[in-house]
């Protein structure tokens, strides 16, 4: 864990493994040039392991960002707008946390899907928990992608369903996790129950809309180990930027400037 | 990258430019029994002749097979490591569809290690988008299975994207073959096999799009050879790495010459017109009779003429190595003629890149303009043959005069030998 967590016990995550499902989305069409910015900045970069093997000529070493590697591939993010909607949502295994660990992965990052119907969600926790054990057997840290999306999620229950999600896989083995932020209440509760880290997966705005970053601020000093930036960071035009300023606020550079 | 997959991808890929003229020979394994299928050690042969980089097959003709792909400047064995029954499916059709399916299925068909030990360079696996969401789900897990057990023992993985089935539709084709290439890379291809997307610069986005050498498919049988080799021209200039041709070589007439013609687009840079403008006969070598050799020189006066339109002993490619009659021994003969064998070391020695190997012909080519008269070349030929022109200050190479060579027709005594090349030689 330490090789992607700070002095300051906080991460700054960039995902890059939306590729492997989405293909080259914006900012990210030209792998050799994007990925290597998210290596300068972050603490941890997202990375299916293709993508990982490919590139790894090009990473900085111990001066950037550990590698972490998915594990799995979904559809469940192509929603209408993507060339070839999702009807199903389906998952694949795609690596272990053993060939993680030969690829030289920092963690290994399973997906966990919430909110479809009870067979796929059974399927989620069984693959999750092969992960657990293997990443245990090698001491390779396992994070868990939490995603609450299915049909069964709704604005009632998506607190209840991520501190049930939380719970499920504190219990099962993961090392650390990350998810969107579930509001004031839930996040103290969550933060309650679970010993292992807990990263936010925010949009890119985060970093340029002060409200956003003083609620993440708030949610880093109430317990969390930091953020998760995905492929809007890249879509952006200025993923460098965003990625500078990003850091900043997960290691506390920018809280005394904000308004 | 591992060095194993370095490597090996370095026995697909040529290394003085990036690209490879694959054929897949592979078809029998899926489809009917068509004259390809039966006929498949004949053309695995003529491929080889015509200097492909590497053959795809299934596991079982590699086995039977692979054995003609030995030796060093034998094209690389890529061994397909799973079976679908795509051509299949749909209506019958007496041709090539004897016992029709009507779902798509796919399977593995063996490991990544069998293939290894076969003496394959990679392995081939599909990866089908565009057929239904458990499907791809499907098809991406066994891809990234393959990749990862490839990995482990340093054996590359090229993966096939497929968009094929009711959700694919022309407008979105471009798009889902893009997709699909990044996927594939994501989960571990070190090189894509992929159909052309109909122009220049979505195959452009998806070439970039993928980072690994992407090979663009000859895809069914074209009507006329011509056409498939503008697509060929087309996705080069769109960045492709090369090309996997099936049908469109395995079944013409004349596989090697097709091969070649191939060969000349991806790897010399020949436009389409210059493939057919040229003279695209068998490759030739030379080889010495030299019990036939009197020592007449005839073959050295025949050269310079050929070089330099006039007779003389100066200036040739070739020499007569005489021994003293002192030294005759009964059975050994005394007049030997040494020829260019194109063994390429002066082409080696050029650090101006002004000698380079010809690909249509076979022969050495010299560019004047870049020769710098460092005599390297004449230097570096274990032969002695490759003559120095004092007056241009330029080597005298063997060319082989067009397909033609002088040494040879005006030897009455037959002691130059024209053969058909064996293989491609690589230099």
């Amino acid at each position: 864990m330490g090789e992607f967590l700070g002095e300051d016990e906080r991460s700054f995550i960039v995902d890059t493994s939306f590729a492997g499902s989405l293909g080259p989305t914006p900012g990210l069409l030209l792998a050799d040039e994007a990925i290597p910015l998210a290596f300068e900045a972050a603490d941890g970069v997202v990375l299916n392991p293709g993508q990982l093997e490919r590139i790894s000529k090009l990473l900085p070493g111990k001066t950037g960002a550990a590698p972490l590697v998915r594990v799995d591939w979904t559809n469940a993010f192509r929603d209408k707008t993507f060339i070839l909607p999702a009807e199903k949502v389906c998952r694949a295994q795609i690596a272990g946390a053993e060939a993680a660990l030969e690829l030289g992965a920092a963690a290994a990052v399973v997906t966990l899907l919430m909110g479809f119907d009870d067979e796929f969600e059974s399927q989620n926790i069984g693959f999750a928990a092969r992960i657990f054990r293997e990443g245990s057997r090698i001491n390779l840290p396992v994070l868990v992608d939490i995603h609450l999306m299915g049909p069964k999620i709704g604005a009632d229950n998506f607190a209840g369903a991520l501190g049930l999600s939380t719970a499920m896989m504190v219990e099962g083995g993961a090392d650390a996790l990350i998810m969107p932020y579930p509001g004031e209440e839930m996040f103290a509760q969550i933060q309650e129950f679970s010993p292992v880290p807990i990263f936010l997966r925010e949009s890119a705005r985060v970093v340029s809309d002060p409200a956003l970053s003083r609620k993440l601020l708030a949610s880093i000093d109430s317990g969390a180990a930091g953020l998760l930036l995905g492929q809007d960071a890249f879509a952006c035009g200025d993923p460098r930027g965003v990625f500078a300023e990003a850091r900043s606020l997960v290691h506390g550079a920018r809280e005394a400037e904000l308004p | 990258m591992r060095p194993g997959k370095e490597e090996r991808l370095k026995r697909i890929f040529d290394a003085r430019d990036g690209r490879a003229v694959c054929v897949a020979a592979d078809h029998g394994w899926m489809s009917d029994l068509t004259f390809n299928v039966v006929k498949l050690r004949d053309i695995v042969q003529a491929v080889r002749r015509g200097g492909a980089d590497a053959i795809l097959m299934s596991m079982g003709q590699a086995v039977r097979l692979g054995g003609l792909l030995s030796g060093r400047r034998a094209p690389a064995l890529l061994v397909r490591a799973d079976w679908m029954n795509l051509t299949r499916v749909g209506g019958a059709n007496e041709l090539m569809n004897a016992v029709p399916v009507q779902k798509l299925r796919r399977v593995a068909a063996g490991r990544a290690e069998d293939a290894l030990r076969l003496g394959a360079s990679a392995i081939t696996v599909y990866y089908f988008i565009g057929y239904g969401d458990e499907f791809e789900a499907y098809n991406i897990e066994l891809c990234a299975a393959f990749a990862r057990e490839a990995g482990r023992i340093g054996l590359p993985c090229i993966i096939e994207p497929m968009a094929v089935g009711g959700l694919v539709t022309g407008l979105n084709v471009a798009q889902l073959l893009t997709t699909a290439a990044r996927a594939a890379v994501e989960i571990g291809a070190d090189a894509l096999k992929i159909q052309y997307t109909n122009d220049v610069e979505s195959f452009r986005k998806l070439v970039q799009a993928a980072g690994v050498p992407v090979m663009m498919l000859g895809g069914a049988r074209s009507f006329l050879e011509r056409d498939a080799l503008e697509i060929v021209a087309e996705g080069l200039n769109a960045g492709a790495a090369g090309v996997v041709f099936g049908r469109n070589v395995t079944k013409t007439k004349d596989p090697e010459a097709v091969v070649r013609r191939i060969c000349a687009l991806v790897h010399q840079g020949a436009s389409v017109d210059d493939v057919y403008r040229l003279d695209l006969g068998p490759r030739i070598r030379l080889r010495p009779e030299a019990s036939r050799c009197t020592g007449c020189k005839l073959c050295i006066i025949a050269c310079h003429e050929h070089q330099h339109g006039a007779f003389g002993l100066s200036r040739a490619a070739l020499r007569v190595d005489s021994k003293p009659l002192d030294s005759l021994v009964e059975g050994r003969p005394l007049h030997r003629p040494m020829l260019c064998n194109l063994c390429g070391k002066c082409v080696l020695a050029c650090e101006d890149e002004a000698l380079v190997r010809d690909e249509l012909s076979g022969a050495l080519r010299l560019h004047t303009a870049k020769c710098t008269g460092c005599r390297k070349c004449v230097a570096a030929c274990p032969l002695v043959v490759v003559g120095w022109d004092e007056e241009r200050r330029l080597p005298v190479i063997c060319d082989l005069c067009e397909g033609a060579p002088h040494c040879a027709k005006y030897c009455d005594r037959q002691a130059i030998a024209v053969l058909p090349a064996k293989e491609r030689e690589q230099v």
